[in-house]
């Protein structure tokens, strides 16, 4: 950044999976759309990987 | 006049502006307003002041608690608790989403024989709920040809009694479980959210339309 400012790009990848998982849970309590439970495992996965990914990326080069 | 020759003092460095992200830890701020938030709407439903559906206050408790933590790590700093507290709501939210538990309408054992074919709505909190249908009045004259009979138990046994099928010959089930076992007309499905759907082949009302849920145990419609 030229503003000498950093990421930490573990904490937006977070920050972006609780809002996309706060949304879906919001509209499938207001009945706009269903979760099906079917699908919690495999998400959480996919989303603990993802962070992962982020966190192993910022361990190795500059955040 | 002649201007001074000497050294000019030195000018002092000007401090750089700070964001309001430099005097606050976003994530601390955020962690202590979404905690006293939560506590504002909890002491305004608890007083009866405004009636808080936690189902809608829990997923927007994220969403914020994931806009701080992406606005914390723009300006580079970890998050801290934040993580925590959406690891928290998540579990929270996934395990109330397995399991609906509508823990209202008390403890205990209960038998409901309703003496009229009409909709109705039953609910226990934890224990057993008996729904007796095996003596209600039916007047083709006057009463619906079908009614919706709802029943809910938290955490228990939820029994369905319907008449022969040569009384009531068609009925319609949507049952379900959170956690345990569906039992209907001899089928059973466990596990996890088992479900039951089912629609008799009609021949005539008085049409029972079920529909039954617990959130931790059993579910079980049967004829006598």
């Amino acid at each position: 950044m030229s503003d000498g400012r950093r990421f930490d790009r573990s904490a937006i990848v977070w920050g972006i999976a609780f809002i996309l998982v706060g949304v879906a849970f919001l509209l499938d309590r207001l009945d706009v759309w269903s979760i099906e439970p079917e699908l919690f495992a495999p998400l959480a996965l996919i989303l603990i990987g993802v962070a992962v990914l982020a966190g192993a990326r910022r361990e190795g080069t500059s955040r | 006049m002649s201007e001074p020759t000497g050294p000019r003092p030195p000018i002092p460095p000007q401090r750089p502006r700070r964001s309001v992200w430099d005097t606050f830890n976003p994530a601390r701020l955020v962690f202590g307003l979404v905690l006293a938030a939560f506590g504002v709407i909890w002491l305004l439903d608890v007083s009866d002041v405004v009636d808080v559906d936690l189902d809608v206050v829990l997923p927007i408790g994220l969403i914020v608690v994931g806009v701080a933590l992406l606005v914390s790590g723009t300006s580079g700093r970890s998050g801290g608790g934040l993580f925590g507290l959406g690891v928290v709501l998540i579990v929270i939210l996934v395990l109330t989403t397995l399991v609906r538990v509508p823990f209202t309408g008390g403890v205990g054992d209960r038998t409901e024989r309703p003496a009229r074919f009409a909709d109705r709505t039953y609910e226990l909190g934890v224990g057993k709920l008996t729904v007796d249908l095996t003596a209600f009045a039916f007047d083709a004259e006057t009463d619906p040809l079908s009614a919706a009979i709802e029943a809910n138990v938290g955490i228990g046994q939820l029994v369905v009694l319907l008449p022969a099928r040569s009384e009531v010959p068609c009925v319609s089930v949507d049952a379900h479980a959170g956690i345990g076992e569906v039992v209907v007309f001899g089928e059973s499905r466990g596990g996890l959210g088992p479900d039951y759907q089912t629609r008799d082949v009609c021949t005539g009302p008085p049409v029972p339309e079920l529909e039954l849920s617990t959130g931790i145990g059993q579910v079980e419609v049967r004829r006598v």
